[in-house]
């Protein structure tokens, strides 16, 4: 009996493992409550640095220019509002919500 | 608050379509109370959600506020595409509580399909899959219903109306 017990608990560690690591992909800075429960949200903060870099990024990737220069053309209203590059940067800028105008931005993220 | 919306709408994906998670980032606010955005995020960047039984992706972002003990959606942006990249979206829905600026003709609540009018024409003007066209405000289960009853997304349990019909009743608005 207790010969099986042990077996079943080593046996089963090798699998929670594997488990725990298929989830730590995602949002490293609560890597360790992920590995607990994989429905826990990670609370991601970023630091003002990290989010206007991340804004940066994410201008370059989508349009290929700059925050500045995406937040004076969509103010001028020369870009397509349809246009799915237009609508992504709008909704990762936060354009018309949290006192952000198109041409200031009125918010950060908390570090 | 908003963490716990995050969760309830993890256990809804990784109960049916995805085994990705939603995270949550704080966002300073602006006088309605404490704002977060909800997104699938790897390395600090905005990726979408893997899904079941297929190489397309669901990219989500959800911009809620919590006041008064109260989760209320900002903003969202369901965004269905053929694989990781933004370019190869098919489908989008978008809603927002204010209009982005002063003077926006477009309804709140909208989505844009990547189709084309029969003969690949632009109607009144515009390629189709600018057009804003109307749309309710659409809870996240609503999108996973649409995944797995028409797009081939593979549920993990054959259970999965009813945990979206459950899941909705707790919807907030």
């Amino acid at each position: 009996m207790a010969k099986t017990k042990k077996r079943t608990s080593t046996a089963a560690k090798p699998v929670t493992r594997a488990k725990a690591r298929s989830t730590s992909k995602d949002a490293s800075s609560t890597r360790t409550k992920a590995r607990r429960d994989t429905t826990v949200a990670p609370i991601v903060r970023f630091t003002p640095k990290q989010w206007a870099d991340y804004l940066e990024r994410q201008a370059q990737r989508e349009m290929g220019i700059s925050v500045a220069e995406f937040r004076r053309a969509y103010a001028a209203g020369e870009l397509e509002d349809g246009d799915v590059a237009v609508d992504e940067l709008v909704s990762v800028l936060l354009i018309g919500q949290n006192g952000n105008t198109a041409s200031q931005n009125g918010n950060k993220a908390v570090a | 608050m908003a963490q716990s919306l995050a969760r309830h709408l993890n256990r809804v994906l990784n109960q049916t379509v995805s085994d990705s998670h939603l995270s949550v980032s704080p966002v300073t606010g602006d006088g309605d109370g404490d704002t977060f955005k909800l997104e699938r995020l790897v390395a600090r960047e905005n990726v979408p959600l893997q899904l079941r039984g297929t190489t397309a992706r669901l990219s989500v972002r959800q911009l809620v506020v919590v006041k008064d003990g109260r989760c209320r959606t900002k903003s969202y942006v369901y965004r269905l595409q053929a694989d990781e990249s933004l370019k190869s979206w098919l489908m989008r829905w978008e809603y927002r509580r204010k209009p982005r600026v002063a003077g926006y003709p477009y309804g709140l609540a909208h989505m844009h399909i990547r189709a084309t009018s029969p003969d690949g024409t632009p109607i009144d003007g515009h390629p189709v899959d600018r057009h804003h066209i109307p749309a309710p405000q659409m809870p996240l289960e609503e999108i996973i219903r649409y995944l797995i009853a028409d797009r081939g997304v593979k549920s993990k349990t054959k259970d999965w109306g009813a945990i979206l019909e459950e899941s909705e009743k707790t919807f907030h608005d």
